[in-house]
């Protein structure tokens, strides 16, 4: 029994795109150009597909605009830090499309992963590298009690935001404000040491306070961030023009090695078979191999966090989250099984990706090009032991090397600079 | 010996009931690709029949399928226990979710839930039915 099944990727305006495969001409007189059937693969990327937002469940007042207001201000306010110098602008600096640049990020301390972007990061299920949490909200409060990155505790925030931020907040929350007379300016059960004494000598009611005003903070962060959104690219252009929904000119034309490049990337090379749709991803997990940095204990990814994720009192199924436990499908039906996931991050996505070098988890891999030796070589890679995996010397990954040559590879990086 | 050609008749027929059936099917959707699939199990004990809730079925996005599970004499095949494995093989992973059949619908069909294809490819759905402790199996390939 072998069926093909037909499937049709999200697309916002589809009627348009494919109406226009049908008299598709714009660029045949080019030899170069895109094929008929190519334009058609091209299409799932256009960033057309990603018109619509999806709305998150779990999150009442993501739509809201002074919600999405007074995110923007908490976003760039270093206030919200242990040592009044670092806010999330701090590492997702907007001039460099929401990200630093670095190897790891560098708050109050130097962290351990790569600064991840935010334009899009709305329509992916999982958040961080390790998706160890399920919402946009709940994820922004990780960095804000992480050592190395905020460095703060949820009662210090939550009595900020009520003191410096009241009137938004009851506004946004419908006068809902605790009193915080009674509350310590530092506690959080998940920092050990006097905010975690503190945190215990609560009430269970202050502590739900605390947690309510707190999640509350994750929901209007992420009402601003869900305003970041991905910038057409010159790829989006050229497919546009190929498909006569545009004009060709100087910023939609694309070269004969970047078209190359684009039919090495959906062909010979396999990248779209996890750089899929307009965000460049599966929004799953993969083994691909990356090396760990020197000096490091082996960063074993997902596999660390399932059990985190299904006892997160912030996940979609909580008692913090605006939706109801039937709602929150990914939860429910979860992959649980961990050992799918040693060594596995998320696929990020591949828009603007030349402006974010360093690549990887932990930015192990300094330039685009040697991005591509990487999968072209399908190298040793971190411990593991699934058997369906290509086993090397006891460690998997789920490469095969493509064993691309120098021009193929050239061609490669040429259309990920058009992305 | 009657018993055995009697037995070796009734799986005959029942061979060839399974492949009238789904080149009936085949042809029913030959105008809409992307519905039912139907396969016989290893043992060919059940016919088995998973059709998308709604279609078309869409990359990344959580879905279900109704399962149609019936025996050699067509009959629907009540109380079984079915269990969903699955994945890419060429990837060397599994499914991104993990999809269950939770029990039966009032119709007597099962509700396989909870599946998502995270990306285009080669898909393998495989399960396996326990009725009254006797197991079977039956694996989908599907071309995504």
């Amino acid at each position: 029994m072998h069926r093909r099944y037909f499937l049709k990727v999200p697309l916002a305006a589809p009627v348009v795109l494919f109406a226009s495969l049908l008299s598709h001409s714009a660029m045949s007189g080019s030899p170069d150009a895109l094929s008929t059937v190519e334009l058609q693969r091209a299409s799932q990327f256009h960033i057309s597909n990603l018109a619509l937002s999806p709305p998150d469940i779990s999150n009442a007042i993501s739509e809201n605009a002074d919600a999405i207001e007074l995110g923007r201000q908490l976003f760039f306010d270093e206030a919200m830090s242990s040592n009044n110098s670092v806010s999330c602008a701090t590492c997702h600096i907007p001039e460099n499309g929401f990200q630093d640049n670095k190897a790891v990020g560098e708050g109050v301390a130097r962290g351990v992963r790569r600064t991840m972007p935010i334009a899009g990061a709305q329509w992916s299920p999982w958040f961080f590298w390790d998706g160890r949490k399920d919402s946009l909200w709940s994820q922004a409060l990780g960095p804000l009690e992480d050592r190395k990155e905020h460095g703060a505790t949820r009662a210090q925030l939550a009595k900020y935001v009520l003191s410096n931020y009241l009137d938004q907040y009851q506004s946004i929350f419908d006068n809902s404000a605790p009193h915080t007379a009674s509350w310590p300016d530092i506690a959080s059960p998940l920092v050990p040491g006097l905010a975690a004494e503190n945190w215990n000598q609560l009430s269970s009611q202050g502590q739900h306070d605390i947690n309510v005003v707190f999640a509350n903070i994750g929901k209007v962060i992420a009402a601003y961030e869900r305003t970041i959104r991905p910038n057409e690219n010159r790829f989006d252009r050229y497919i546009a023009a190929s498909l006569n929904t545009h004009p060709i000119d100087d910023n939609s034309a694309m070269s004969s090695e970047e078209i190359a490049g684009f039919r090495l990337f959906s062909g010979k090379a396999q990248c779209s078979t996890c750089h899929t749709g307009p965000r460049f991803t599966d929004d799953f997990f993969h083994n691909t191999g990356i090396p760990t940095p020197l000096g490091k204990v082996p960063d074993l990814g997902r596999y660390k966090v399932i059990s985190q994720v299904l006892s997160d009192p912030f996940n979609c199924a909580g008692i913090y989250s605006d939706a109801g436990a039937d709602s929150c499908a990914e939860l429910k039906y979860m992959q649980t099984n961990a050992r799918q996931f040693i060594g596995a991050f998320k696929t990020p996505s591949l828009r603007a990706v030349s402006q974010r070098s360093p690549y990887m988890h932990a930015g192990q891999i300094k330039t685009l090009e040697d991005v591509i030796e990487h999968y072209s070589r399908a190298g040793d890679a971190l411990s593991g032991s699934l058997s369906n995996f290509n086993v090397k010397n006891g460690r998997v990954s789920e490469l095969t090397p493509l064993n691309l040559n120098d021009a193929e590879k050239r061609q490669l990086v040429a259309f990920l600079k058009t992305l | 010996m009657q018993q055995i050609v009697r037995n070796h008749l009734i799986r005959r027929i029942f061979s060839i009931y399974a492949v009238l059936m789904s080149l009936l099917l085949n042809s029913a959707l030959a105008e809409n690709t992307d519905s039912a699939v139907t396969q016989v199990t290893q043992s060919q004990n059940y016919v088995v029949t998973l059709t998308p809730v709604s279609t078309p079925v869409e990359v990344g996005e959580i879905h279900g399928w109704t399962l149609t599970l019936q025996n050699r004499e067509g009959e629907t095949v009540n109380g079984a226990v079915i269990k969903v494995r699955g994945g890419m093989p060429h990837h060397g992973h599994g499914f991104p979710t993990h999809p269950v059949v939770s029990g039966q619908l009032e119709s007597g069909d099962y509700l396989l839930e909870g599946l998502k294809f995270s990306m285009k490819g080669a898909w393998v759905i495989e399960l396996n039915i326990s009725v009254d402790g006797t197991s079977d199996k039956v694996r989908f390939n599907l071309d995504i």
